[in-house]
């Protein structure tokens, strides 16, 4: 019906036009004469027409549609702004996008499990730290499960997985598997059900059990190629058939929830009984609360009973102490801060990107003065043409969005796809509905927030001054000129928080990159090497004969085996001043290694004192022990330890036979803490991680190292073939991967203000061509015209500036905790942003300005 | 009251007059009243009755037309011109006439009292 009435009305006005036609000619004038002054009487048809229908009365979907039309007419019209303006949205809402995933994925949604708000994280100190901070002993866990009635039940799994050796032969290369042991409920009480087949049964969670067997969904994929046959088939690990019971479904990620950057092949039964009681704090606990029962409840009765433990069996146990915290503030919880902090960046890069739109489009508003006065001349109402503006801007910013849609997936793909990246369920963030609304939310928002400001201003074009002026006059252009340098002053204002903000994280950065890690992790080649041998003997001098083997490999220049590589492994034990047994605060908490000879001089570890581990060492010679300096400070402040006695973990009495420089071992932006090295002749080791210095890139050798390695162990897996750097590059990447984005976002901010300026400078210098040419025709200097206009930006940049150092010392102070090294006022990186942006700016402006300064006086009069 | 609804092509009429917001309506009116007329014909005949001072704009026109026929002042039908053209023409309703009374009384007052201020107390004219 609509569209019979409009055919109508083009009858209508044809007949008009024919008839007003016909009566010229009718009166003498030849018919292309009559035409050309018909058309030019009439006006613009369409506009005609769009008036006339508003007469009609239209619903409002209708309107919108009518709007939306037009809106498509006029982008189509100006390709060059368009593309300007979508690709500009694009990065602007593509990068939100991206950092929105990330958010949804680690903040806003639950964890992947269900009910995950009952699931709790129980350790057995305040869980800050490595693995030996957030584990308890075995018997911890028994009784917390049995005694408890807060939970309905609870689970755990070994958090010194990594450790232990999983070697698969034959089928063929050998692998090394990384397998976790997990109590009977662990899946129960995650709420996980299988992929495929079933998960343990009480008896083969008890010694001497049927031995079986839980696959990852990942490994099954890679091993078995999705093979439903796979259960009831045996893996040979480590020489045992075990059997494959199950798989896991490929929503289970464990690793990325419990041990970023880590890996989980096999799952295996973690034996709770009297042997594992024996063991040290080993198992992570994880607890699913009745309903109803909040943490803290939990936390209360779980203390009441570990008082009990401490009671039964006396003080030299742990600290009697238990922490409960929800298992997602413990997974994610560090990560809000910087997550937060990104967000905000992003969300800046979007509004510097807003604030470049608003000013095309004034700068457009003031071309369609002409068209938007007429408009209003015939009767259209403001509010309908703010409603048409606002709605051409709203199709700008979809497009945009359409176009930052396949930049969100490859930024999350990219991210999610972060190698040796510790952070949690990184791998698992991707796009789903809700980041989808998000983005088409934050396009129509952006839309409007860009587009309402220039479309009130230009329907304020005063009627009578833009149709009888025939050029774009000065009338409204002071106050549009202000609009456009307010938005210039924020831009600035925004780009300096950020840029000062990632200046800040830069340097934090390269402190923590700085420091002294107490070792030289380039050119450190590591090798995992599990031999399992029964034989304590036979295990020693396989270790001495591959060691040696290896150093004499061309181009390896030391050689050395330890059971924890510095800021991999995480392991400690008590030492104790002889006589000094027993009472708790005696012990002090050391991070002990396991070493063989020559592993100082390879990680190039300096020994101040004393000597390091030879063949002195046997077996059954007297027990000795090397430590650092911060132990020899603790145990014996101001003396020289040499020569004197500790007890050490395994409560052996050792004699101290060196002293050497502190290692970081847990992280990198944490004080290097106790530490304790035992020779491996004479403490236990089981296997571990040979470190080899080589003299060209380790990579380069790791053909010659398996050669070498098989000759003596044919069934060793060494598929996995690490370097120091990299273990530096894991213990970082939080930090790394906050500060990359956070310099990618202000990198985007700095260049879109450039964009910014140089177009606000541009247009204005275009404006004022005619008084540029009026001032050279009087003769003033080229050189002082080309100042003035970069003077002009200079004074937005430094009122910006001043702004935005406001806002850095704000977020600075927000940031404070994520800095490491750096005072969050750290005057160098405030002034160089500051002078960043000013020069940017100041460049910005320089090229119009210079543009302008060459106008000829003759053709700048000419114009307009 | 104050928003122009009328306006002549920039420099090619020198007597170019602003009209008053609701004018517009009342020229229609008036020139509907001699019988049914098409849009073209209604321009024409306001221009020719104000020695050529008034050109109605199109974008004005039509707006108005529709508007008052949505309003009932005014009906529509397709018919052939003189010179056979099928043209759209319009006509008055009986409210249209009720509304073109009102609105010549209200034009009287205004110029009555717009008159009083020009020529005050009697006038000296």
């Amino acid at each position: 019906m609509r569209l019979g009435r409009n055919r109508e009305l083009s009858e209508e006005i044809q007949s008009h036009i024919r008839m007003a036609i016909e009566d010229r000619v009718h009166n003498g004038e030849s018919r292309e004469q009559a035409e050309q002054a018909v058309r030019r009487e009439f006006g613009n048809e369409q506009l005609v027409k769009e008036v006339t229908r508003d007469t009609w009365g239209w619903t409002s979907f209708e309107r919108l549609l009518q709007d939306v039309t037009f809106g498509l007419r006029i982008l189509r019209r100006n390709p060059g702004f368009t593309a300007v303006a979508v690709i500009t949205l694009a990065l602007g809402i593509g990068a939100n996008t991206a950092i929105f995933s990330v958010i949804n994925g680690l903040l806003i949604r639950s964890l992947p499990f269900p009910n995950a708000k009952e699931l709790v994280w129980i350790t057995n100190s305040d869980g800050t730290g490595g693995p030996s901070a957030v584990t308890s002993r075995m018997f911890t866990f028994r009784d917390l499960r049995q005694y408890n009635h807060s939970f309905s039940d609870m689970a755990g799994y070994n958090a010194f997985f990594q450790y232990s050796a999983y070697n698969l032969n034959g089928v063929g290369e050998p692998e090394r598997l990384s397998g976790v042991d997990v109590t009977e409920t662990f899946f129960s009480v995650l709420g996980v059900q299988p992929a495929l087949g079933r998960f343990f049964l009480p008896d083969e969670c008890q010694r001497g059990g049927r031995r079986t067997v839980i696959l990852s969904n990942g490994f099954w994929k890679a091993r078995f190629a999705e093979s439903p046959q796979v259960l009831g088939k045996t893996l040979i690990i480590n020489g045992q058939p075990l059997v494959i019971i199950g798989v896991l479904p490929a929503t289970f990620d464990f690793r990325s929830i419990f041990v970023p950057a880590s890996k989980a092949d096999i799952f295996v039964p973690y034996y709770v009984d009297k042997q594992t009681d024996n063991d040290g704090n080993e198992i992570a606990i994880v607890g699913r609360l009745k309903p109803g029962v909040t943490v803290g409840a939990a936390q209360s009765e779980m203390r009441g009973i570990i008082a009990e433990i401490a009671r039964r069996l006396g003080p030299r146990y742990f600290p009697p102490s238990v922490h409960a915290r929800l298992l997602e503030d413990y997974v994610t919880g560090n990560l809000r801060r910087p997550l937060i902090v990104l967000g905000c960046a992003v969300g800046f890069v979007l509004l510097i990107a807003c604030a470049n739109l608003s000013n095309l489009l004034l700068a457009r508003a003031s071309v369609r003065r002409r068209e938007i006065a007429l408009r209003l001349a015939i009767g259209a109402s403001r509010f309908r043409l703010v409603r048409q503006m606002v709605t051409e801007s709203i199709i700008l910013s979809l497009f945009g969005g359409l176009l930052g849609l396949p930049l969100a997936f490859l930024g999350t793909h990219v991210l999610a796809g972060l190698q040796r990246t510790s952070i949690p369920l990184l791998g698992q963030i991707r796009i789903d509905l809700r980041v989808f609304l998000f983005t088409l939310a934050l396009a129509v928002i952006t839309g409007t927030v860009f587009g309402l400001m220039p479309a009130f201003a230009a329907s304020r074009a005063d009627v009578n001054d833009a149709l009888k002026e025939g050029s774009a006059g000065a009338g409204g252009a002071i106050h549009r000129n202000w609009t456009r340098s307010a938005l210039i002053v924020s831009e600035i204002a925004l780009s300096l928080v950020l840029l000062g903000g990632a200046g800040l994280m830069i340097r934090s950065f390269i402190r923590l990159l700085q420091t002294d890690l107490g070792f030289r992790p380039d050119h450190v080649a590591i090798v995992r090497i599990d031999p399992v041998m029964r034989d304590g003997k036979q295990l020693i001098t396989f270790l001495d004969r591959v060691t040696d083997a290896v150093r004499a490999i061309p181009g390896v220049e030391a050689a050395g085996i330890t059971d924890a590589v510095p800021l991999d492994r995480d392991r400690s034990w008590g030492a104790a001043l002889p006589g000094q047994t027993g009472a708790p605060g005696q012990f002090v908490d050391a991070f002990v290694r396991v070493v063989g000879p020559g592993y100082f001089s390879t990680m190039r570890i300096p020994v101040l004192q004393g000597r390091t581990f030879d063949n002195h060492d046997a077996p059954d010679a007297p027990k000795t022990v090397i430590i650092n300096e911060n132990l020899a400070r603790t145990l014996f402040p101001g003396q020289n330890p040499i020569g004197r006695m500790v007890f050490a973990g395994d409560g052996s009495k050792r004699q101290i036979i060196g002293l050497v420089r502190d290692v970081k071992h847990s992280a990198l932006d944490q004080e290097a803490g106790s530490e304790f090295y035992i020779s491996y002749s004479q403490g236990g080791i089981e296997g571990g991680d040979l470190v080899i210095r080589t003299t060209m890139e380790p990579e380069a050798l790791a053909s010659a190292l398996r050669r070498t390695i098989w000759a003596f162990a044919p069934n060793q897996p060494l598929k996995e073939f690490r370097t120091a750097d990299q273990l530096v590059e894991t213990a970082s990447s939080p930090r790394r991967f906050t500060m990359l984005l956070l310099g990618i976002f202000a990198g985007l901010a700095l260049v879109l203000a450039a964009v910014g300026i140089y177009g606000v400078i541009a247009y204005s210098v275009g404006q004022r061509t005619r008084e540029m040419g009026i001032r050279m025709a009087l003769g003033a200097n080229p050189r002082m015209l080309e100042w003035q206009v970069v003077k002009e930006a200079m004074l937005l940049s430094v009122i910006g500036a001043f702004i935005g150092l406001l806002g850095l010392g704000a977020l600075s102070r927000y940031i404070a905790s994520l800095l490491f090294g750096t005072s969050s006022a750290d005057p160098m990186v405030f002034t160089a942003a500051t002078a960043i942006l000013i020069g940017v700016a100041s460049v910005a402006a320089w090229i119009p300005a210079r543009h302008a300064a060459r106008i000829d006086p003759v053709s700048a009069l000419r114009f307009e | 009251m104050c928003v122009l609804a009328c306006r002549m092509p920039t420099a090619h009429y020198q007597n170019r007059i602003e009209l008053l917001q609701g004018t517009l309506d009342l020229l229609v009116l008036r020139t509907l009243q001699w019988g049914p007329a098409h849009g073209y014909a209604i321009t024409q005949s306001i221009r020719t009755h104000s020695g050529e001072a008034l050109q109605v704009e199109t974008g004005s026109l039509y707006p108005a037309l529709h508007r008052m026929q949505k309003q009932g002042w005014l009906a529509s039908e397709w018919r052939q011109t003189d010179s056979n053209q099928r043209a759209k023409f319009y006509r008055l309703t009986a409210s249209g006439k009720k509304q073109l009374a009102l609105e010549q009384t209200r034009w009287s007052q205004l110029v009555t009292a717009i008159s009083g201020v020009l020529n005050p107390a009697g006038g000296e004219a």
